[in-house]
């Protein structure tokens, strides 16, 4: 493959120029009365700048990928597509960060500057070309986000979930490194890019390599754990409802998407070789982690860890698309990415929901207290009604095409009876989220659930929601508009 | 020949759309009166209903079979999905769009009246006309993606409009089963879709459901994707076993019933398997699966109609039993035959819910028909416009029930499916139980014994707007029939020539051989005096004091009335057909409703939810054994990953 | 000179050791130390297998493990810290706020 040489910061730009916003974020945060809003402004710009630099790493189509740094990066269009959509992550999280930095002004530079470094983290992750990188990336985009789910600092929840998510997270850790130095032993490299058809891996393969197997399963634990695939999704629930809410959704949005991005790099192009090796394993992962999420979520009463089995179940269908990718790398790819960005807006739209109902009472939001919202606030019912549906997978909302176009991936590379059970699930699954619709249309409020305040205003945080809901609409009327980015972006890892 | 109209089949659904739009959110709340709503909910179905009148007027001029589809704007178009957003405008959707933008323009207004009351009649008439929106994308759809769109948008205002009184416990809780009984329907659907595009390579109409294309598929693939569809259908037709939505779904308001639950949007499966008929002519055992469902679908129905006190949910079983009628015709190949009676059983089952709201109306909401009767005399126009609908929908000649149904009953008859004569059987004893039902329903509500009378003296008739559109359907049911499907002479059968282009496909176990005037004025005949029979005997019986109906097992006092030409079986009559049959239809609901089928879904929701909350106690909160589950699933990886080397 | 099977297997009883402690162990700061340890147990195995591949690469990334280990302690004890504060124990078992 073509190499950058001595242009290689060029691929790195978009990652520096939002380091240097974190920074000035972090530092600028501190200056006193206007530390806020310097901290906002430079998250704002640094995002904007960031997102015209991905623009102009857009390649055209029939353009092969470039390597750079000795081949540890890899700019393709799948990669930018994807740092893209973490953008939107963090665009949603600067948004919404905004009605809880109202009580916290303090923590705005922190939050905003660990924000963007935890994106740096993603795009490295997404971009890397070399385990190392993957490694550095995951670790940059975790150590922020250990630390803003212990943000509110007096907050017991805060502090539970900041600590169950950094032991457990580094725990994961563990595995991933101790993976990468058996996979290092497989092969000779940590060069995704020499993994894909390398002599050495095909050797690996014979039953004669236990390093290999030891290596990718401790790998898997690694990146599953980020992606919340059971069973390494038990921290999930609990350090979502525990975060504060801004958190929950930035974590739900963009990190996971970087997890399944780099789980596809991996298995779906490096290891596409040995996919009989690992599709029995990846498939089971995708059935228990959709089912065990969707039955308990059934019960589940309080909104936040409702969404929090809901990512996890959404996470095994996106599953789907790696194990379709040995047979249509390309296809698979274009499905990833269309579902992460649609996931992206709907969870960041729902989480973003409980960050307006957390305006108006304290604690926990649970799903009586949206009892008889539709006849409160129509607006909002309405917006999160259609992000309920859309999550639900009922067309013509941005969540149905996410998963029939995942599903028909996986039925033409022969997944039937994995591409059923995932419809059973999405058919149990529409249960939990009607339940909130109904709340929300079909039930009265009662007297303990009427909210304690009057809603205050946050007005990023409600257009936030409205973006969410409109873009969920808008791409489930005219999918074109993502598929046909997505396409290009997959077609470039032919 | 310059045609104005054939590029603007978008217009149709466009109108109630943008009535829907300005209904929902353009008007300001503090205008929405029942007035100006109304005029525009009732003003767009009217415009949709003209335009679909042009088109169709145009459409039959063109005198080829079947025009293209007009393409609008590309709307998906990714690697090997290209599905553009494409309408099709064919005698099949011509028919359907005619006949629901024309009953629901008379359901619409007829609502006007109904809903006087409510308090919240900008949100009524903002899903009514969503749904019509998305029955009309349904009907015209050129691709099977954008018929889910409609489909799933049908199906999302219906339970929105069960559920609208949300006050209403039983409401909330008819719409969520609605909803999920509907879920299965559409997974169905789906995965047939992803069938079909795995095999065919498109979604589009002409590319999957053209000849050549099928012939290359498996015959296996093919059953599962015309099974597949089938239950998609079930799920939306309220068949076996998926009908138990149908009857819970009468909680909302009635208009509603009558337009989504018995005119058009239930009629969607058929719709689908018509507009798949060359699938389903290639694939003898999904038709003959369609063909017996429908047939069982029918007559269970028709005996728990029986035996149901509600007038509402005698209607619905109704519903259900005459659907089953329409799958039957598809699934012997009589296509034309199952929309004929999809238009004619939207004139009378429209004109008996609306005749039903009526009743209700004038009466203060009862809907137990034990506690109704002696309307005849206090609401006359209702009264007879529910009598037309009643002869029409029994199978009394030559009304548009009957012309429609012999037309099936017919096609089964002559079918070449084997077992068609069973299946003709089971139809006619259906047909009976249909009058007997409907005629038991007719005296006890509008006729009754002198106490009913006395209770039915209090009652007013409704105002004019409600009563002028019964009275327009109470018209078509009476002459429908035989304008569209003129038995005899062959060639004024206006349904068939208009849908020629379609016979090519349509006739597969249907017999070219009709078996000649001699067998079809023969069967005419069977069919009609069993409706007669049936009617007369419900009607009589049933009129006279209530506590003889109370004693319907003991007493065989009713049974000369019927048989007084054929007294040598009465007392067969009581044993084999009566007693049995109300023991059957009891037990038929308990089994079907109750127990059965009900038992399986609240059976399966119930260990889903223990399932699901023993997996929620797994997540005990501490730390430790979350690394645990992390570690176990380590190890599971490795061993598995490696179990080459290892075992 | 030692053989690389040695380092392995001495890299191995590491990560297991490590493992062990994670699990065993109810006070995060052990916790804590316990997955320091998985991490060197990588960082051997990558440096013994750097050594069999004369790969500079390889011992570079120790590097990088190293600074990334320092950072997660850091944070590690901040939350530990503030943990302290909150409920006046180090025991892992005693927080349970979160469940079901």
């Amino acid at each position: 493959m073509p190499d950058f040489g001595l242009l290689s910061p060029i691929a790195a730009m978009p990652m520096a120029i939002l380091s240097v916003a974190a920074l000035v974020a972090l530092v600028g945060g501190t200056l006193g009365r206007r530390g806020p809003a310097i901290a906002r402004i430079s998250s704002m710009v640094g995002l904007a700048l960031t997102a015209a630099g991905l623009a102009s790493l857009w390649a055209d189509r029939g353009s092969r990928a470039l390597l750079a740094f000795t081949d540890t990066l890899v700019l393709d269009n799948f990669g930018v597509f994807a740092s893209a959509a973490f953008l939107l992550g963090a665009v949603f999280a600067v948004l919404l960060g905004d009605a809880y930095l109202r009580d916290h002004a303090r923590l705005a530079g922190e939050y905003h500057g660990l924000v963007l470094l935890a994106t740096v983290g993603m795009i490295a992750m997404a971009m890397a070309s070399d385990l190392v990188v993957a490694f550095l990336g995951l670790e940059l985009l975790s150590i922020p986000l250990y630390i803003l789910a212990g943000l509110s600092a007096r907050d017991a929840r805060s502090n539970e979930a900041s600590l169950k998510y950094l032991l457990l997270g580094a725990f994961g850790s563990g595995f991933l490194l101790f993976g990468i130095a058996l996979l290092f032993g497989a092969t000779g490299t940590t060069l995704l890019s020499d993994m894909v058809g390398d002599p050495r891996l095909r050797m690996a393969l014979s039953p004669a390599n236990l390093y290999f197997a030891a290596g990718a399963a401790m790998l898997l634990v690694g990146i599953g754990f980020k992606a919340g695939l059971v069973p390494f999704h038990m921290w999930v629930p609990d350090v979502y409802q525990g975060a504060p809410t801004p958190v929950s959704a930035f974590m739900a949005t963009g990190p996971k998407a970087a997890a399944f991005v780099l789980l596809f790099r991996v298995f779906g192009q490096a290891f596409a070789g040995a996919a009989e090796q690992w599709t029995g394993i990846l498939w089971a992962m995708a059935v228990a982690t959709m089912t065990v999420a969707n039955l308990a979520a059934l019960r589940q009463t309080e909104l936040k860890r409702l969404l929090a089995y809901s990512s996890i179940s959404h996470a095994g269908t996106i599953l789907l698309a790696v194990l379709a990718a040995p047979k249509d790398r390309a296809g698979s790819a274009q499905a990833l990415l269309f579902y992460v960005v649609a996931y992206a807006l709907m969870k960041a739209g729902a989480f973003g929901v409980v960050v307006w109902l957390q305006r108006q009472q304290e604690g926990d939001v649970s799903i009586a207290s949206l009892r008889g919202l539709a006849s409160r606030q129509p607006g909002m019912a309405l917006a999160m009604g259609v992000l309920m549906f859309s999550l639900a997978g009922v067309p013509p909302m941005a969540g149905f095409w996410a998963k029939a176009w995942v599903f028909s991936e996986a039925l033409q590379a022969g997944f039937l009876g994995l591409t059923i059970l995932a419809v059973i699930n999405s058919v149990v699954a529409a249960r939990y989220y009607l339940r909130v619709v109904v709340a929300m249309y079909m039930e009265e409020a009662g007297a303990a659930d009427q909210p304690t305040a009057e809603p205050s205003g946050c007005p990023s945080a409600i257009a936030a929601i409205w973006l969410a809901a409109a873009l969920t609409v808008l791409i489930g009327l005219v999918p074109g508009l993502v598929f046909v980015l997505g396409g290009q972006a997959g077609a470039m890892l032919r | 020949m310059d045609f104005l109209w054939t590029k603007h089949i978008w217009l149709i659904p466009f109108w109630p759309a943008l009535g829907a739009l300005a209904n929902g959110v353009l008007i300001p709340r503090a205008r929405k009166t029942l007035d100006v709503v109304s005029t525009v909910a009732i003003g767009s179905v009217a415009m949709s209903f003209l335009c679909t009148v042009f088109l169709t007027a145009e459409l039959a001029s063109l005198r080829i079979g079947n025009p293209a589809p007009v393409e609008y704007f590309r709307w998906i178009d990714a690697g090997d999905l290209r599905v553009p957003f494409a309408l099709l405008f064919d005698p099949l959707s011509a028919t359907m769009c005619l006949m629901v933008t024309g009953v629901g323009l008379l359901i619409h207004i007829y609502s006007m009246g109904y809903m006087a009351h409510d308090p919240d009649p900008g949100r009524f008439f903002t899903y009514l006309n969503l749904f019509m929106a998305m029955m009309l994308l349904l009907l015209l759809a050129d691709s099977f993606l954008l018929m889910f769109v409609g489909w799933e948008g049908v199906g999302l205002c219906s339970y929105l409009l069960i559920g609208f009184w949300h006050r209403k416990e039983s409401a909330n809780r008819a719409g969520l089963k609605a909803f999920l009984v509907n879920r299965v329907g559409d997974a169905g659907f789906l995965m047939a879709m992803m069938l079909i595009f795995v095999t065919f390579g498109s979604l589009r109409f002409d590319e999957v459901l053209s000849n050549a294309a099928i012939r290359q598929a498996s015959p296996t693939m093919l059953f599962a994707i015309t099974a597949l569809l089938f239950v998609g259908a079930t799920g939306k037709s309220a068949q076996l076993p998926l009908h138990v939505w149908l009857p819970d779904a009468m909680e909302g308001p009635t208009p509603v019933s009558a337009l989504i639950h018995a005119a058009t949007m239930v009629t969607a499966g058929v719709y689908v398997v018509v507009r798949c008929a060359a699938l389903y002519s290639a694939e003898g055992a999904a038709s003959a699966l369609v063909a017996w469902i429908g047939v069982i679908t029918a007559l269970l129905a028709s005996l728990i109609a029986l035996a149901q006190t509600d007038i509402k949910r005698v209607l619905a079983y109704s519903t259900i039993s005459q659907l089953g009628y329409m799958f039957l015709a598809c699934g012997v190949g009589a296509y034309v035959a199952a929309i004929l009676h999809v238009v004619t059983h939207a004139f009378f089952k429209a004109c008996l819910f609306l005749g039903a709201g009526s009743a209700m109306h004038g009466t203060g909401g009862q809907t137990d028909i034990r506690k109704m009767g002696g309307l005849a005399k206090t609401m006359p126009r209702t009264t007879v416009a529910f009598w037309i609908a009643c002869l029409s929908i029994a199978g009394i000649a030559p009304l548009a029930g009957f012309v429609s149904k012999d037309e099936i009953l017919h096609h089964v008859f002559v079918s070449t499916y084997a077992p068609a004569r069973t299946l003709w059987t089971l139809a006619i004893i259906t047909a009976f139980l249909t009058a007997v039902y409907m005629f038991r329903l007719f005296a006890l509500t509008f006729h009754g014994d002198e106490q009913a009378m006395k209770r039915g003296a209090h009652a007013h008739e409704s105002p004019s707007v409600m009563t002028i559109p019964l009275m327009m359907l109470a018209a078509l049911a009476i002459v429908g029939g035989l304008a569209l499907g003129l038995p005899y002479p062959p060639g004024l059968h206006l349904l068939n020539h208009f849908m020629r282009g379609w016979l090519i496909i349509g006739r597969h176990h249907g017999a070219e051989d009709t078996g000649g005037l001699g067998l079809a004025l023969a069967l005419a005949a069977i069919a009609l005096a069993v409706a007669v029979s049936g009617a007369v005997l419900a009607f009589r019986f049933f009129r006279g004091p209530y506590r003889r109906v109370e004693l319907l097992q003991r007493r065989l006092g009713f049974a000369y009335t019927l048989l007084s030409r054929k007294l040598y079986i009465d007392e067969l009559y009581d044993i084999v057909i009566v007693g049995p049959a109300v023991g059957l239809s009891r037990l038929a609901a308990d089994v079907t409703d109750t127990r059965g089928i009900d038992g399986i879904v609240h059976g399966a929701a119930a260990i889903a939810y223990r399932a699901g909350e023993g997996l929620r106690r797994l997540q005990t909160s501490h730390t430790r054994v979350y690394a645990l589950a992390m570690l176990v699933g380590a190890v599971a990886l490795v061993l598995y990953l490696a179990r080459g080397m290892l075992f | 000179m030692v053989p690389l099977s040695w380092y392995v297997a001495v890299a191995c009883v590491l990560f297991t050791i490590g493992v062990i402690g994670v699990l065993a162990c109810r006070r995060t700061i052990v916790i804590l130390m316990a997955i320091e340890l998985m991490l060197n147990a990588g960082n051997l195995l990558l440096v013994a297998l750097a050594r069999e591949f004369w790969s500079a690469q390889a011992q570079a990334i120790v590097l990088f493990v190293l600074a990334v280990a320092a950072a997660e302690v850091a944070v590690g004890l901040a939350i530990i810290v503030r943990m302290f504060e909150l409920k006046g124990t180090l025991d892992i078992d005693e927080v349970n706020l979160m469940k079901w």
